[in-house]
């Protein structure tokens, strides 16, 4: 079975054994996570963290570096070089099949270092969850820096 | 022995229990640790066979081990690489017949997720010589998500990430790092 559809941007949906849930429900689910996520960013939000990654959860970040859920979770303690303002998230593709998900999206992050000035980066995401006990859990996830376009001249 | 001693050594073999424990592989919840080992050694025998098809240049067999799936996304250094594996596989043909390709992938992290489902987190190598003999290189990490379909595992999405010379300063924030 593979169902398709579009919720406001593009999102997509097909599930080729029967479904853990209602397709539609899952994808509206699993957009509702990655928007959760970028909220408990904002917040460093350990204990939401410590609920939707799974215990094998492994994160390539943007420069490359391979963190295990221990270490993701554990940098929360760390204080921040910078604050973290804003945490957008669109182009959102979801892929249900079964029981695993895919996500794919772009982030864009806004906020101010420590000596004060501002950044924004924007980057693109692939999450990987599985549902588990009831709920969708992260179980991989790579992000990578969107190239800035080129400056004429 | 003394109860102190006694209590010492039980101390001990409790201390190094809870490292060794601490330092191993999370192993699924979900799963029964036979059933996870399997899939790990399944999973690393397909990763095997695709590395073995593409140092043959065996493009269409490299190009079976990616799920046609009409939603495939391959994503590469931010950008979406392709949009379908029909293009992938196009991209894989285009390769010049006189160009020697060696792959690897050095150090594959496979998680088992659920039956009939994986991921591969991995660095990567891939080596291309031309036919003047120039090799160049292409190196970085690497997540793959797999499904078991009736062909094999099958690669339902990826995400690379090349190794590119850092400029300016990173700031630290939180688990998706701005």
């Amino acid at each position: 079975m593979r169902i398709q559809l579009i919720v406001g941007f593009m999102l997509i949906s097909s599930a080729h054994s029967a479904p853990a849930q209602d397709s539609t429900a899952a994808v509206r689910e699993l957009v509702g996570i990655e928007r959760a996520i970028g909220q408990a960013n904002i917040r460093r939000d350990k204990a939401y963290f410590e609920r939707v990654e799974a215990a094998e959860f492994l994160f390539t970040g943007t420069d490359g570096s391979v963190t295990t859920k221990a270490q993701d979770v554990a940098s929360l303690d760390q204080p921040p070089t910078a604050t973290l303002e804003g945490y957008d998230v669109d182009s959102m593709t979801v892929r249900v099949f079964g029981e695993t998900a895919v996500v794919w999206g772009r982030t864009t992050l806004t906020g101010h270092r420590k000596d004060g000035s501002a950044f924004e980066t924007r980057s693109r995401f692939t999450d990987t969850f599985i549902r588990r006990d009831g709920r969708w859990q992260l179980m991989a996830g790579q992000s990578s820096r969107i190239p800035r376009p080129q400056q004429p001249g | 022995m003394t109860s102190l001693k006694r209590r010492l050594r039980v101390l001990t073999v409790c201390l190094v229990a809870s490292t060794v424990l601490a330092c191993s592989r999370a192993e699924p919840v979900g799963l029964p640790a036979a059933h996870a080992a399997a899939i790990r050694d399944s999973v690393r025998a397909t990763l095997v066979g695709y590395v073995n098809r593409f140092d043959a240049a065996d493009w269409d067999s490299v190009g079976r081990f990616y799920l046609d799936d009409p939603g495939f996304i391959w994503a590469e250094d931010g950008q979406i690489g392709y949009h379908s594996v029909k293009q992938l596989r196009d991209a894989f043909r285009a390769f010049h017949t006189s160009t020697w390709t060696r792959m690897e992938f050095p150090d594959p992290e496979i998680l088992a997720l659920a039956p009939g489902s994986a991921s591969v987190v991995t660095s990567f190598r891939q080596t291309v010589t031309d036919s003047t003999g120039r090799p160049f290189t292409v190196s970085g990490v690497m997540m793959l998500a797999l499904l078991h379909q009736p062909g094999g595992w099958k690669f339902v999405s990826g995400h690379t990430s090349t190794e590119k010379p850092t400029v300016g300063v990173k700031p630290s924030v939180g688990n998706r790092k701005p």
